[in-house]
């Protein structure tokens, strides 16, 4: 029982160790994003204390966690969903959508593709749905590139680019929303019966309907106690309802985000400001409770990690080399922007837990191997990219301004 | 108010909606929770907004709102979830007890520690012997003491009287919190009801040692589980205290979230080290006013945007818990209870406030701060359940059934006071003074 106790409080001494300005300097420094720094110290952390024999994270400590990790991810929904303001993108030059669109259904569709292949060979039993999600969490990019961009190519294209990577972002959340809509966990218990399409509109609906609410919530808070207390009950109350109804948080919460960041409101800066100034805490306490209930000692999941990097790399370099021929004139050469658009973003992780949370019933081996696929790829991915772009030079990873 | 009645519907519908996809009786782990959590939360706020704009407590509001979305009454929060927040209620007391500890400078109240002990001292005295009188004058009628004898029934009576005794502090800091109160009515409030509060616990431990001997259980175990329970609980709270002491000298960034993550702690320390997260979070708040540099009203007020929905859920959990069902049963024995608990209250601080001369002025208001219960009577009203096979559970339902009638009715009360004296929202005024 104490052992319980002295790991959490180590845990909760790490957290904020990991969200000390200086570490964030140190980050800076180095080029390294939240991921590789603080990120997946925690998930491993989350593995260790998970283990029988160190007994930190047992099932009721785990269990006692839980809604921290479906109000992580609602967070982080929101989060994603208020990057997406019409407004902001409006101003993006002619031919942006077309790098937006490439960039992230070229390696949606390869990751895809390859990962099918891979899980095929490793076991028979393969299903679209995870080769689906596997695409999933091939599109989103680290908002990481817009820093690597802004030394050697201007402000102009890091701007461009990083509004590139949040519509990449919300991409891999959209791809998470269909399939859940249309690869329903198995609900025999539920007393809702609906075509496939029905929860896509229940999907929308939901997302709209409780971003109105958190809208008119907001609007309405007198004083800053009553808006954080209004936002924390709306968030906790999207990743509810979602997760009540079988359908990720990341997803409800991601379309009632861009909804709220879309409708008018004096302090919407304020608004975004508190949201991102929790995100890295919940991220990382997400990320251990992520941790522990991830299984990464299928040596099927590491085979897959290579296939994954490899075809998530090549894609989005090949994306970028299409980018270059069909998106605005400012864009760097193809392959500059191949490597800045490489490194993984955090949502793609958010993206494999959300689905390993809702579908970890059924085909959990396979899950488990996903996951470890997708986490061991963006440590791949990030480590390669790194040492590829001190090799080449013209990419500075570090000393930049960290999105987020 | 129009807002937030529209704003309740909505959050209601909504939640009606979701529950409606699994039956009734199933929920599920984390999304239950976190859905309970939102629920609770909002519905409580608005329900605070609407009570507000009825001139009454925001607490009653989130009190009736948790009633009535509880099991009891509508069931959109059913036992389960209830069960799922308990580690979201054990955070939310952690904060609420570290306030109340970090507002209660010894320093500043020095010239009224007497009128404090005086009349924390002669209301709880007055209430423990009015109270185990009435019980066992009562017993012959109380169907669960009928084949006691005398020396059981006079046992039993005194373990109800002293835990119908306990005072409020969460919903004495909610209340001051809430109208923004300060003043002398308001610190000696404080410090009664905390003082208060320590010594029923302390008292509890002895008359459960009583209990146990004279009921024959062999409990030589629980007796070391409560002294356990007190001081390991005092030491938690001194280390907590020395923790947050160098975080608030060496690092001092975020300090809320940590501060949070400290009461999560304390939460799962309570839960696996049989500790109380109340007795626990109270003496750090205590320990960091008063024995160290730091002002643990600096601390409060930096944690203050997180008191509002600590507030809110937690009061609106304690309003879900309550049992209708029991209630009805036991409802004349509860009403009566209450009164009698209310009169020696009355008699004994009003004695009290005479003896140590409280001025006339504070005299007429103060006693109104001793009727509210919540957290600590509604635990250790379990705990006689959970201990003493056969008469603890119709004793707990007595006693549950007379808690709900003072959280309903004491808030209310003591808001009244605060409001008459003068004392609501002179925290406001004295901040733009200075």
């Amino acid at each position: 029982m104490l052992r319980v106790v002295l790991g959490l409080a180590c845990a909760l001494v790490l957290a904020v160790l990991a969200a000390h300005p200086a570490l964030r300097r140190i980050e800076r420094r180095l080029g390294l994003t939240v991921l590789l720094s603080t990120g997946v110290p925690f998930l491993a952390l989350g593995v260790v204390f998970r283990l029988p024999s160190v007994g930190v994270l047992t099932d009721d400590v785990v269990a006692d966690l839980r809604p921290a990790l479906e109000f992580g991810l609602g967070w982080l929904g929101f989060v994603v969903g208020m990057q997406f303001d019409v407004r902001e993108l409006d101003t993006l030059p002619e031919k942006s959508g077309a790098v937006v669109l490439v960039e992230s259904v070229i390696p949606l569709a390869f990751t895809a593709g390859a990962c099918a292949l891979a899980l095929f060979g490793l076991e028979s039993e393969w299903s679209l749905r995870d080769a689906l999600v596997l695409g999933a969490c091939a599109a989103p990019a680290s908002p990481l590139a817009a820093v690597a961009l802004a030394r050697s190519s201007g402000s102009h294209v890091a701007s461009i680019v990083a509004r590139v990577t949040v519509l990449n972002d919300v991409a891999g959340v959209a791809v998470l929303g269909l399939v859940c809509a249309f690869f329903r966990p198995t609900d025999e218990l539920s007393a809702w019966k609906l075509p496939h399409v029905a929860w896509l509109f229940v999907t929308l609906g939901m997302g709209v309907t409780l971003g109105i609410l958190t809208y008119v919530l907001v609007r309405s808070a007198k004083g800053l106690a009553e808006e954080v207390a209004s936002l924390l009950g709306a968030v906790a109350l999207s990743a509810g309802m979602a997760g009540y109804l079988a359908i990720s948080p990341l997803v409800a919460c991601a379309v009632a985000g861009a909804l709220l960041t879309n409708l008018p409101h004096e302090r919407m800066h304020e608004l975004r400001a508190s949201i991102l100034q929790l995100e890295r805490p919940l991220y990382l306490i997400f990320l251990l409770v992520a941790g522990a209930l991830w299984d990464p000692t299928a040596w099927q999941g590491w085979v897959l990690v290579p296939v994954f990097v490899l075809s998530r790399v090549g894609a989005k370099l090949l994306g970028a080399a299409v980018a270059v021929r069909v998106g605005p004139p400012e864009l760097p050469d193809a392959t500059t922007l191949g490597i800045a658009l490489s490194p993984q973003s955090p949502v793609a992780i958010a993206v494999i837990v959300s689905f390993s949370t809702l579908y970890g019933g059924g085909n959990a081996r396979g899950i488990a191997w996903m996951t470890t696929a997708v986490i061991g790829g963006a440590v791949l991915t990030e480590l390669g990219v790194q040492a590829v772009a001190r090799l080449r030079g013209g990419l500075r990873f570090e000393t930049g301004a960290l999105p987020s | 108010m129009i807002r937030a009645a529209f704003l309740l519907a909505m959050v209601v519908m909504l939640v009606a909606a979701a529950r409606s996809f699994l039956p009734q009786e199933s929920s599920l782990v984390g999304s239950g929770a976190t859905l309970a959590f939102g629920f609770v939360l909002l519905a409580a706020l608005q329900s605070g907004t609407l009570f507000s704009g009825l001139r009454m407590p925001r607490l009653t509001g989130y009190l009736v709102c948790g009633f009535i979305a509880g099991p009891s009454i509508t069931n959109l929060v059913t036992e389960r979830m209830l069960g799922d927040l308990k580690l979201v209620n054990g955070v939310a007391i952690g904060l609420i007890a570290l306030s109340a500890g970090g507002e209660l400078s010894f320093r500043r109240i020095r010239g009224r520690l007497l009128a404090i002990l005086a009349t924390g001292g002669g209301a709880l005295i007055a209430a423990v012997v009015v109270v185990s009188v009435a019980v066992l004058a009562a017993s012959p009628l109380l169907g669960f003491m009928g084949e006691m004898s005398w020396e059981q029934r006079a046992v039993v009576a005194l373990t109800m009287g002293v835990v119908f005794s306990a005072l409020s502090p969460t919903v004495t800091l909610a209340l001051i919190s809430e109208t923004g109160a300060a003043g002398p009515i308001s610190e000696m409030s404080l410090g009664i009801v905390v003082v208060g509060d320590l010594v029923i616990v302390v008292a509890f431990a002895a008359v459960n040692a009583l209990a146990s001997s004279t009921f024959g259980h062999e409990d030589a175990g629980g007796m070391t589980a409560l002294l356990w329970h007190l001081f390991g609980s005092i030491g938690g709270g001194v280390l907590f205290a020395l923790v947050l002491f160098v975080y608030l000298k060496l690092v001092n960034l975020r300090v809320p979230l940590f501060v949070f993550g400290m009461c999560f702690l304390c939460a799962e320390a309570g839960t696996r080290l049989n500790l109380d997260p109340l007795l626990v979070c109270l003496t750090a708040g205590l320990f960091l006013e008063n024995l160290t540099d730091i002002q643990g009203d600096k601390l409060v007020h930096e944690i203050q945007p997180a008191a509002m929905p600590t507030f809110a859920v937690f009061f609106a959990v304690a309003g879900a818990g309550l049992h209708w069902d029991v209630f009805k049963l036991v409802a004349p024995a509860a009403v009566g209870l209450a009164l009698v608990r209310a009169a020696a209250l009355y008699a004994g601080g009003r004695l009290g406030m005479a003896a140590s001369r409280v001025p006339p002025a504070e005299r007429r208001w103060l006693h109104f701060a001793l009727y509210s219960q919540s957290g600590v009577a509604i635990g250790l009203a379990v705990l006689l359940k959970d201990r003493f096979a056969g008469w603890g559970e119709p004793a707990s339902a007595c006693l549950l059934g007379g808690v709900m009638v003072n959280e309903m009715v004491g808030p209310l009360l003591f808001k009244t006071a605060l409001a008459r004296s003068g004392e609501a929202g002179r925290r406001a005024a004295q901040a733009v003074a200075h």
